[in-house]
């Protein structure tokens, strides 16, 4: 089955990873892994005083930090992948991603990363259980 | 590959949902796979004026029993027919808290996962979980699988504009 990885770079993705990893039956032969990481939408206000190709570097090598590990322990794991970033609200994007990729499965990780975050269900994490429709599988 | 499957179930089209997914992440395991359904009798649905039977502690607790009794055993005929391993638990100390007793089940069982249903929700409550699944999921100490009801979960049209 297809399933999209939700990726911040968070201890919630290395333990979704592991999980991934120790659960290869779950994708099927030919399926993928679609790994998506979602960055923040920076203002259009400080893109217009930085210029957006300033601000699109910054983007593109946050994204590349967090995805470039996350590409090599699958690859290493030989877990068939693809890995893929977007600008915008975090849920809606997870949201939008996996229908238009048609995935079968979200995984994510159940907390946010404040301090007290273990006591809540993370906003992203509720959002996207509230609005969509595939079946979610919350890593803790 | 997940051995021991913890569901939680309700009678409603949504834990059906909520067991057939269970019966799905089974089947990855090539049938090595242990399903336990789990119900919770909760006491607070009948005492607050929602019920007839309000008051009557008694003939309720016995009712409960019943139709929890015949919920587990309906989710079971659906797994057992699917030729997974399987078996039901009752939790009817009543005043447990759903969510509590299913942590505490799924430590006590070993469970290496989750599975439940959630009805997604309309207007300004669709941003929010179900409390339920909300304290299922916060107090788990294993992965949540949450299926939802497809009908009522559209996701809100036209309101992202990031380009």
């Amino acid at each position: 089955m297809k399933i999209l990885l939700a990726a911040d770079g968070s201890s919630f993705t290395k333990r979704a990873l592991t999980f991934l990893v120790n659960n290869k039956n779950l994708l099927g032969a030919g399926d993928e892994l679609l790994v998506l990481h979602v960055q923040d939408a920076i203002s259009k206000h400080i893109e217009r005083k930085l210029g957006s190709a300033e601000v699109v570097a910054y983007q593109t090598k946050q994204a590349e930090a967090v995805l470039k590990p996350i590409q090599k322990f699958l690859d290493k794991h030989a877990v068939n992948h693809r890995c893929i970033w977007v600008t915008g609200a975090a849920a809606l994007q997870i949201i939008e991603v996996s229908k238009r990729e048609r995935v079968k499965l979200i995984v994510m990780g159940a907390h946010g990363h404040g301090l007290l975050s273990r006591m809540f269900v993370g906003s992203v994490a509720q959002r996207v259980l509230a609005e969509s429709a595939i079946p979610s599988l919350l890593v803790k | 590959m997940y051995r021991r499957i913890l569901v939680a179930v309700d009678g409603s089209s949504t834990s059906d949902k909520a067991t057939s997914a269970a019966l799905e992440m089974a089947s990855y395991s090539g049938g090595r796979s242990m399903i336990r359904l789990i119900h919770v009798l909760d006491e607070m649905t009948y005492f607050t004026g929602l019920s007839p039977y309000a008051g009557q502690s008694g003939a309720v607790i016995a009712a409960m029993r019943e139709a929890g009794g015949k919920i587990l055993a309906d989710a079971l005929a659906v797994v057992q027919s699917a030729g997974i391993q399987a078996d039901t638990l009752l939790i009817d100390q009543l005043g447990t808290h759903l969510a509590e007793a299913i942590a505490v089940q799924a430590m006590q069982w070993n469970a290496s996962l989750i599975v439940v249903g959630t009805h997604g929700r309309k207007g300004i409550g669709r941003m929010l979980l179900g409390s339920g699944a909300e304290q299922i999921i916060r107090l788990a100490p294993v992965p949540v699988l949450v299926v939802r009801r497809a009908e009522t979960s559209n996701p809100v049209q036209g309101s992202h504009t990031e380009t």
